[in-house]
């Protein structure tokens, strides 16, 4: 599978604080990629230093193989990008939101833009600013979509919406995915509203990438081992471990090796998995995480 | 992408629109009237001997006429100067602080143009419009106060003439550009708009203005009436009049395009370093709210 997304050594700096730094990620086109992390991780820096928002500190970005750099028009051309609480112009019309979209983007797509706002039952004459928070979203959605990306950014696309319409967001989402190969990035502080629609996951904490990988191998490598709470294992594939009065719970990376004699091996879940590593991300602190675990 | 900046200034522009309208109807109203009688009375004849004073019957019917007519131009131009720090605060603030406040500079630098192009235009579209209003506005307001004063070379004169007018509204639109790209914030960009805009202008008009050129002296009433004397007329105790420094008349425009090039010149910097803010490789575009040092706990949400 071709690259979407390459970054080597991609940084950001402000002042003396690196909101990111050494970021090494090849996210492959056509995958549904989760960017995961707690607030103030990095994600946005990520995103919009993806989409040419800010000029890196450190490293490079390259878009589908191109040697234009993000923010070019050539990147741009490739991108689609709908920015935290999918801001739109709240004193235009959607139907002036989308002569935005045709005046500034060459490929631009207005049957198709038109066609999906007709779906969501939204009046063309409406202006944005009354629109709800989840039609606000589904308009930023179509005008990025009619640009005809091949790669989708997202940042934080439900945060900010009710359960209903962050359902119907993602469904959306997803049938259009599903039709057109898109490549897409969407980030989230918590992965379980991901976990059905992604196949691909970046956890990001304290400004690194801490896992990077397809959602299916990366379960199947880890492990949760179960055993005496004396003689717990350490060594790099040992993640986070979770002492208990007689018990330790260990997360570990162990491939397709068998757990050590007296120990028991059961599959973990996404929303574990990425505990675990942002657990780890944190240590030697005490451990305590404000990823929302509960859907 | 020039519609694009149409449309999300339309506003501004209709209260450009309004603004020009509404001078358009004082002069229809109070500046024919004024014109003509300034021309029935014969004013212009009065002028040129006013400053010697003898004839009493000339010097009844310039009083008559300023009572008559000076009153609202002289209210007005007393806070015209005001107007170009207004434009800044309305027009230039926003320009770049509410894509910031509202988040749609993410929006507007994501669709295929590049940022360069979008800020070229939306500053081209937006100072363009400006600055050919505050043009036709000057014009209309020369012709306005023409009749107005003696002297030519009066501030109300020189401060709304076609080329010092729309190089303060320039000015004070650029401060409001910068403040913006500084501040993000479309109150705080206008509210710092006030401050700047006077610590610039007044030192320009009071203490640079004068000093153009090296000022000639005169004792002579006669000359001194065709000039703007720059420290004012204090009659001293004795019987002939005082020796005065005064700018000639016809250094006008000289001054003009001298005040216009300062003018110009300091907002060319204005502009230029938010530019280089908004585009440049260290370019100021991250939410800072977002960043925090590394190992820290994250605020819970």
């Amino acid at each position: 599978m071709s690259a979407a997304v390459v970054t080597r050594g991609l940084g950001k700096r402000y002042r003396s604080t690196w909101a990111l730094r050494d970021c090494d990620l090849v996210l492959p086109a056509g995958a549904v990629v989760a960017l995961v992390g707690p607030n103030g991780a990095g994600k946005t820096t990520l995103l919009q230093l993806l989409a040419g928002l800010q000029q890196p500190s450190a490293g490079s970005v390259s878009l589908f193989g191109l040697s234009a750099p993000a923010g070019s028009a050539q990147a741009l051309g490739e991108l689609g990008y709908v920015a935290q609480d999918h801001p739109v112009y709240r004193r235009f019309r959607v139907s002036e939101l989308l002569h935005l979209g045709r005046s500034l983007n060459p490929a631009w797509d207005q049957d198709l833009a038109e066609r999906r706002i007709d779906e969501l039952g939204i009046p063309l004459r409406q202006r944005t600013g009354r629109l709800s928070g989840g039609q606000q979203a589904q308009v930023a959605l179509a005008l990025a979509l009619a640009k005809r990306p091949r790669l989708l950014i997202l940042d934080e696309p439900v945060a900010s919406l009710d359960p209903l319409a962050r359902r119907e967001f993602l469904q959306v989402l997803m049938a259009t995915v599903a039709d057109e190969g898109l490549t897409v990035l969407l980030s989230s502080h918590n992965v379980a509203e991901l976990e059905r629609v992604c196949d691909h996951l970046v956890v990001v904490a304290g400004g690194r990438v801490q896992l990077a990988g397809d959602v299916d191998s990366l379960l199947d490598e880890h492990r949760v081992l179960t055993g005496p709470g004396a003689g717990v294992p350490d060594g790099p594939g040992v993640i986070h471990v979770d002492q208990a009065d007689r018990h330790a719970h260990v997360v570990a990376r162990i491939g397709g090796a068998e757990p050590m004699p007296g120990w028991s091996a059961r599959p973990i879940g996404l929303e574990e998995l990425v505990l675990a590593y942002l657990r780890r991300a944190r240590e030697p602190r005490p451990v305590t995480s404000e990823l929302e675990l509960s859907a | 992408m020039i519609w694009v900046a149409w449309r999300q200034h339309r506003g501004e522009f209709l209260g450009v629109a309004i603004l020009l309208a509404g001078l358009g109807a004082l002069l229809l109203t109070h500046g024919v009237a004024m014109h003509d009688a300034y021309d029935r009375l014969g004013i212009r004849d009065c002028h040129l001997v006013f400053l010697g004073g003898t004839d009493q019957a000339c010097i009844d019917r310039v009083m008559d006429f300023e009572d008559d007519y000076a009153g609202l131009p002289q209210q007005f131009t007393s806070w015209l100067p005001f107007l170009p720090m207004v434009a800044g605060m309305l027009i230039g603030a926003p320009l770049l602080a509410r894509e910031y406040e509202q988040g749609t500079w993410q929006l507007a630098w994501t669709q295929g143009v590049t940022r360069t192009r979008w800020l070229a235009t939306q500053l081209g579209v937006v100072f363009g419009v400006v600055l050919v209003a505050s043009v036709v506005f000057a014009a209309g307001l020369s012709w306005w106060l023409e009749p107005v004063d003696i002297q030519r070379f009066s501030s109300a004169k020189f401060n709304h003439a076609v080329l010092v007018f729309p190089g303060y509204v320039l000015l004070g639109m650029a401060i409001g550009v910068l403040a913006g790209v500084l501040s993000r914030r479309v109150l705080v960009a206008a509210a710092v708009t006030i401050p700047v805009y006077l610590a610039l202008r007044l030192p320009i008009e009071f203490g640079l203005r004068p000093r153009y050129r090296e000022p000639l002296t005169s004792d002579d009433p006669a000359v001194i009436s065709h000039g703007w004397p720059i420290d004012g007329i204090t009659m001293g105790p004795g019987d002939g009049f005082p020796s005065v420094r005064y700018q000639p008349d016809d250094r006008f425009w000289q001054f003009q395009v001298i005040e216009t090039a300062i003018l110009l010149g300091v907002t060319a910097v204005l502009l230029a370093t938010a530019w280089r803010l908004v585009l440049g490789p260290g370019a100021v575009t991250a939410d800072r709210r977002l960043v925090r040092a590394p190992g820290r706990r994250p605020a819970v949400r």
